[in-house]
């Protein structure tokens, strides 16, 4: 007790000392702005039972309570206390953060943000948050929110193993094309099914963030793997009022809380940069998804905590260093490490929740810290293949977004080399990571959580570059395929295959009426390539693809070939045929450089030769995601949970009865 | 003299034989230390477990269910009703004693191996119910554990009897003790965790008014024969 009135008044001394500011003129009362976790009882004040609950946890699932004091002009601030259902928690000065400097624009001077760290509580229920804080003339800001602890039943087996299969931007049109081009359809019948068609349950997913009916990457797949609305752009982190993009309040991961509980190892996997807002989007916690050095840094720095033990995707150029700390010009060695992008942590974070401290340090080399902790490193297929089954894995196979199926499938038949082009000639397949991490995780005998994430799906779509996205499905389901394996093996295993989102409004609107090389012949007018080619209902008949040995189409120019619209689209040219090369990545370093810089720049202007205008309904280059509810199948232990119609946030709880409270 | 003798110590040995097979019924102790086998080894080895009425099996939380047969459930969402419920017990070769340090989860508190039921609902299962005067069970050693762990004692239909509820994540070494709890068939150990020492003290339950008339008919008879044989001597 006595520790806990010294730490107060610490605090309070700290705050005296932090807002003394002149003479105190009450004006008007001192408000609470903004109380985290957010609800709906402190956004509209009135406590409605009936409203949703917007903050839920797990038992003991850890998270910060934080909240915005507005003083009156003139005054501070000279102490808060935060309590939970009445009762006041410890002001702790090691984990309570307070902020009045580097605050968002527009906040009147003494605006204070205050914080306590890694709060957690073990009763199932719904709870009353409060803050008060006593302004400098005794005054006091007063605030009520509340959240929900949901419980877990013990009733069975539990799931040692989760594992989801994520198809960024996979809808189900995204789905279904995969399946007409990989398995054909005849007589009104599929002849095959994908493998996540054979999965038993089934259910449709609710992707809405904290702030938009649309979400984006980043809160679309954390809503998954926390169980909390995150906003736009945000992974790990609720929203606050100040500029730093690493001191967001946090809620604990899938992956920390499991590893935290049971010593379980976490897994990502993903054919984009792991930096991207998917993958980071499992153990990292910032407010911009854009911010590559610290996230890169994050996961290294903080496995620990999340028990990363497989990290496999692209993004090299945020491992490598870079002493000169800039990108123009850029690093030979495809850098762009900068101090502008990484993380420091304040005092509050690290102590709250043990995490490391971070530094902004463009010229760490990240390659070599991860093999200092145990890694081993591959950054090629055949190194892949040969590498065995370490006890911790990192994989870096292309500075950037690894390149897509499409073009991988066509390096390994030698028919192109836009491989070569981003000079990454042997990178694996999503199946072959996939593959090779459950081997090393399986090696953990409390199971693991592994996130697998067929990702340029999504980022195709967005280019409406059909034959790359369809393929990329199909890469998607022969990982789909490898998980699935593992769980029929291992029965305590349970595989979930969804999406954060839909991506492009893609939509299966029919297929070509001509040969691939009449299409090739066509002039680019409305009249010749839309009017004469696109067969709708009965004159789309049964596309018909040739699978190669290989498991993806020989090629994606068939005669009659399946035809995609998309109704969330910017505008372009479209001309069906395959495209010889993919758009720009802006991702990659050498962007600028020849070959890379001879690909087309935008959407808007591929095929503006050889394709008729389309004209979209979104501004921008590139199509968009929408609000379209996403299929969600399941396998394995515990799929059974997860039918029907689910908001994104209840997969969380869904994985945590099933990991902790077992089924029966 | 020696008759009547050999005739008191006939009928008193049929009384203590009568009254020891009382008396062992009364003072069942269950011991299980886990030790003395490889890690690994079934929980029903009868290295491990010699007791015949005693058996480890997997536990399952199920809906009750209706006059017809189906299962109760909530019509909005499918899934059993609280109160509505009970525990079904299905054998499981999964159901082992493990060395804790194979699962990092720290030494055995005692010996070198554990009951392991960290992807189990574990069900100890009685073939007769039991009137326990005292149950134990010690926790791993570990930092991982779950928060609302619990033991769960049950009748002879899966019912909960009583439940004792602990924090398994953050009382690693803990020993969970339970008082009596009368006409048990069954307990249920929470999954997450590693459990060492098991300790279960029972006395019969009380035994029926036809079995007090037996034993009182079977008295009475020693007791008729003790008179007959002093007549005749």
């Amino acid at each position: 007790m006595k520790s806990h009135k010294f730490a107060l008044n610490c605090i309070r001394a700290l705050m005296a000392v932090t807002f003394a500011s002149g003479v105190t003129v009450a004006t008007a009362a001192p408000t609470v702005t903004r109380l985290t976790p957010p609800s709906e009882r402190f956004a509209t004040g009135v406590n409605d039972a009936t409203a949703p609950m917007i903050a839920r946890f797990l038992p003991g699932q850890r998270f910060d309570l934080q909240a915005t004091l507005r003083p009156d002009a003139g005054a501070t601030f000279t102490s808060f206390q935060f309590a939970v259902d009445g009762v006041a928690l410890p002001v702790t000065a090691s984990t309570s953060g307070i902020v009045t400097t580097g605050l968002n624009t527009g906040l009147i001077a003494g605006t204070a943000v205050v914080s306590k760290r890694a709060y957690s509580n073990n009763v199932p229920g719904i709870h009353i948050l409060t803050v008060t804080a006593t302004q400098s003339d005794g005054q006091v800001a007063t605030a009520t929110g509340s959240f929900e602890v949901v419980g877990i039943t013990n009733q069975g087996r539990v799931a040692k193993n989760i594992i989801v299969m994520l198809g960024d931007g996979m809808g189900a049109a995204h789905r279904t094309a995969a399946r007409i081009m990989a398995k054909g359809y005849a007589q009104g019948k599929a002849k095959g099914r994908l493998a996540m068609d054979t999965f038993p349950v089934t259910g449709m997913v609710m992707t809405a963030s904290l702030d938009t009916i649309v979400t984006d990457s980043a809160p679309g797949m954390a809503n998954y793997v926390n169980g909390n609305k995150q906003a736009s752009g945000q992974e790990g982190v609720w929203p606050d009022d100040t500029v730093d993009a690493f001191d967001n309040p946090r809620m604990e991961y899938l992956s920390e809380y499991l590893h935290r509980l049971q010593g379980k190892s976490l897994g990502i996997v993903s054919t984009a940069d792991v930096f991207d807002a998917t993958p980071a989007a499992n153990a990292v916690h910032t407010s911009n998804r854009g911010n590559g050095t610290g996230i890169a840094d994050q996961y290294l720095d903080d496995s620990g905590l999340t028990g990363l033990t497989v990290l496999m995707g692209g993004g090299r150029k945020w491992f490598l260093p870079n002493a000169s700390n800039s990108v123009s010009p850029q690093a030979a060695n495809g850098s762009q490490r900068r101090n502008a992008n990484d993380y420091k942590l304040s005092s509050d974070i690290i102590s709250g929740w043990g995490t490391a401290p971070g530094a902004l340090d463009p010229a760490r080399d990240l390659i070599t810290d991860f093999q200092t902790a145990g890694f081993t490193y591959v950054s090629d297929n055949a190194s892949l293949q040969s590498v065995g089954t370490p006890d911790k894995l990192l994989g870096l196979f292309a500075y950037s977004n690894m390149n897509v199926s499409f073009d991988k499938i066509n390096g390994r038949r030698g028919a192109t080399s836009i491989v070569n082009d981003y000079g990454f000639p042997d990178q694996p397949m999503l199946d072959e990571m996939a593959s090779k991490a459950i081997n090393v995780l399986a090696k953990n005998p409390a199971g693991f959580v592994l996130m697998v994430e067929g990702a340029s799906i999504d980022k195709q779509a967005h280019n409406m570059d059909s034959d790359r996205w369809i393929e990329e499905v199909i890469e998607f389901d022969r990982a789909v395929q490898v998980a699935k394996d593992y769980a029929t093996a291992n029965p305590d295993t349970l595989v979930i295959v969804t999406a954060d989102h839909e991506t492009g409004g893609a939509s299966i609107i029919g297929a070509s009426t001509v040969t691939d090389s009449v299409l090739r012949g066509k002039s680019n007018t409305t009249a010749s390539m839309r009017d004469s080619v696109v067969g709708t209902y009965q004159a789309a008949k049964f596309p018909k693809y040739t699978i190669a040995a290989d498991g993806y189409p020989a090629t994606t120019d068939v005669d009659g070939k399946m035809l995609i619209g998309y109704g969330a689209n910017a505008d372009r040219y479209e001309a069906w045929v395959s495209n010889t090369t993919p758009v720009q990545d802006s991702q990659q370093p050498f962007i600028g450089s020849a070959p890379l810089n001879t690909y087309p720049a935008l959407v808007a202007v591929r095929n503006s030769s050889t394709g008729y205008l389309v004209t979209g309904q979104v501004p921008g280059d590139t199509a968009v995601h929408t609000a379209t509810d996403i299929p969600l199948s399941a396998f394995g232990r515990g799929s059974a949970l997860f039918t029907g119609l689910m908001d994104n946030t209840d997969v969380f709880f869904k994985f945590g009865q099933a990991a902790i409270g077992g089924v029966k | 003299m020696i008759k009547k003798i050999n005739i008191l110590r006939n009928a008193t040995t049929s009384a203590i034989l009568a009254l020891s097979i009382f008396s062992v019924q009364a003072h069942a102790d269950y011991n299980f230390n886990f030790d003395g086998v490889a890690s690994g080894t079934s929980a029903n080895d009868s290295a491990v477990n010699p007791y015949a009425n005693v058996s480890f099996l997997s536990g399952f939380l199920t809906a009750d269910l209706d006059a017809d047969g189906y299962e109760i459930l909530d019509i909005n969402t499918n899934q059993p009703i609280p109160g509505q419920t009970h525990w079904e017990a299905y054998s499981d070769s999964n159901i082992k004693v493990n060395n804790p340090l194979s699962f990092n989860h720290g030494v055995a508190p005692s010996g070198t191996n554990a009951l392991n039921a960290l992807f189990n609902q574990v069900f100890i299962k009685f073939d007769t119910a039991q009137n326990l005067t005292s149950f134990s069970a010690q926790l791993d050693n570990s930092q991982f554990g779950i928060y609302n762990a619990s033991f769960k004692f049950l009748d002879v239909l899966g019912k909960t009897l009583s439940t004792v509820s602990f924090d398994s994540y953050a009382n690693p070494g803990a020993i969970i003790t339970s008082g009596s709890v009368n006409g048990v068939s069954g307990i249920i150990l929470s999954g997450g965790k590693l459990y060492d020492n098991i300790n279960i003290a029972t006395v019969a339950a009380l035994p029926e008014p036809e079995t007090y008339a037996l034993l009182l008919a079977g008295l009475g008879l020693v007791g008729v024969a003790s008179r007959r044989n002093r007549k005749n001597t």
